[in-house]
């Protein structure tokens, strides 16, 4: 896969799916910790910026080679340590971590939402690969019918 | 090198003859690659030539620069590449699944979702096969989409 189709595929979609999670997050955790806090429009601004931060660190799963599992193992863990490390960096420069239990709230948080996001991902690989080998055995049990 | 064709009327009277000074490694693929046009191959197994079905090829697998055949008990070493054998062997539903893997669709039990959106081919001979990211469109589509 070229880097093109990668940006476009793989980090454009972690982006739409972590904007969406990221909402529901946000509203979750403020209903928690500040459930009166009004907001205004510039609100709408923040699941866009933190979605582009959560979805930079895709690129550590760019590669013009074939990875290993390990590889990839490594790469997972390596990708899930990056977006703790620039969200809550970033939250923290932005002022809005305040406590050392909203900090370990949203790091599992973060954790959770990268969880969501594999396994919404599995879900569809399994669905593809449902729907492809019910077309398999089609194709399989059609070729061994035209031949002699 | 000199290349000639000559129009004969009788198809079962149809040859190719290689005539060279010395037997080189060109002269030797020239040739695997005229024995590989048909549906019956002919591979090297423990310094032996052998013959063997198309048919009975699980997958093709590239080596460092050696291309082998898996059949189900024995691998060959074929003197074809692999984009060689990719295009050969297309009609008969021999697909690329990886960088070094050519599988037999016909010899597929069926694929499953492993890590990163990539997918294990199970073969029926039990034998599983890594499908990369960027070959699961083209498998979907010689299955799904009726490429043969």
């Amino acid at each position: 896969m070229d880097f093109k189709t990668f940006m476009i595929k793989r980090v454009m979609m972690s982006f739409f799916i972590s904007v969406t999670l990221i909402t529901f997050a946000m509203a979750i955790v403020g209903l928690i910790f500040e459930p009166h806090m009004t907001f205004g429009y510039e609100a709408f601004f923040s699941p866009l910026i933190f979605g582009a931060i959560a979805s930079f660190p895709m690129l550590v799963f760019y590669s013009n080679k074939e990875q290993s599992i390990k590889e990839v193992l490594l790469r997972s863990l390596l990708h899930f340590l990056l977006l703790e490390i620039l969200i809550l960096s970033n939250l923290y420069i932005f002022g809005i971590l305040t406590s050392p239990s909203m900090a370990l709230s949203l790091a599992l948080t973060i954790f959770i939402i990268n969880l969501a996001v594999h396994l919404v991902s599995y879900v569809h690989d399994r669905r593809v690969a449902e729907e492809f080998n019910s077309a398999l055995r089609l194709l399989q049990e059609k070729i061994q019918d035209t031949e002699p | 090198m000199k290349v000639q064709v000559r129009k004969i009327n009788e198809k079962d009277q149809e040859q190719l003859i290689i005539e060279c000074v010395e037997v080189t490694k060109e002269v030797e693929e020239i040739k695997s690659f005229a024995l590989s046009k048909g549906t019956t191959l002919t591979g090297i197994l423990e310094e032996r030539i052998f013959t063997f079905p198309l048919s009975a090829v699980y997958y093709f697998e590239a080596v460092d620069e050696r291309v082998f055949a898996y059949t189900k008990n024995h691998s060959y070493e074929m003197k074809v590449r692999l984009y060689q054998i990719e295009e050969l062997y297309k009609e008969y539903h021999f697909i690329r699944c990886g960088k070094s893997f050519v599988i037999n669709l016909l010899k597929l039990q069926s694929i499953s979702p492993a890590l990163n959106g990539r997918f294990t081919a199970h073969m029926k001979n039990g034998e599983k096969i890594m499908v990369s990211r960027q070959y699961v469109p083209s498998l979907k589509k010689a299955v799904l989409g009726g490429a043969f």
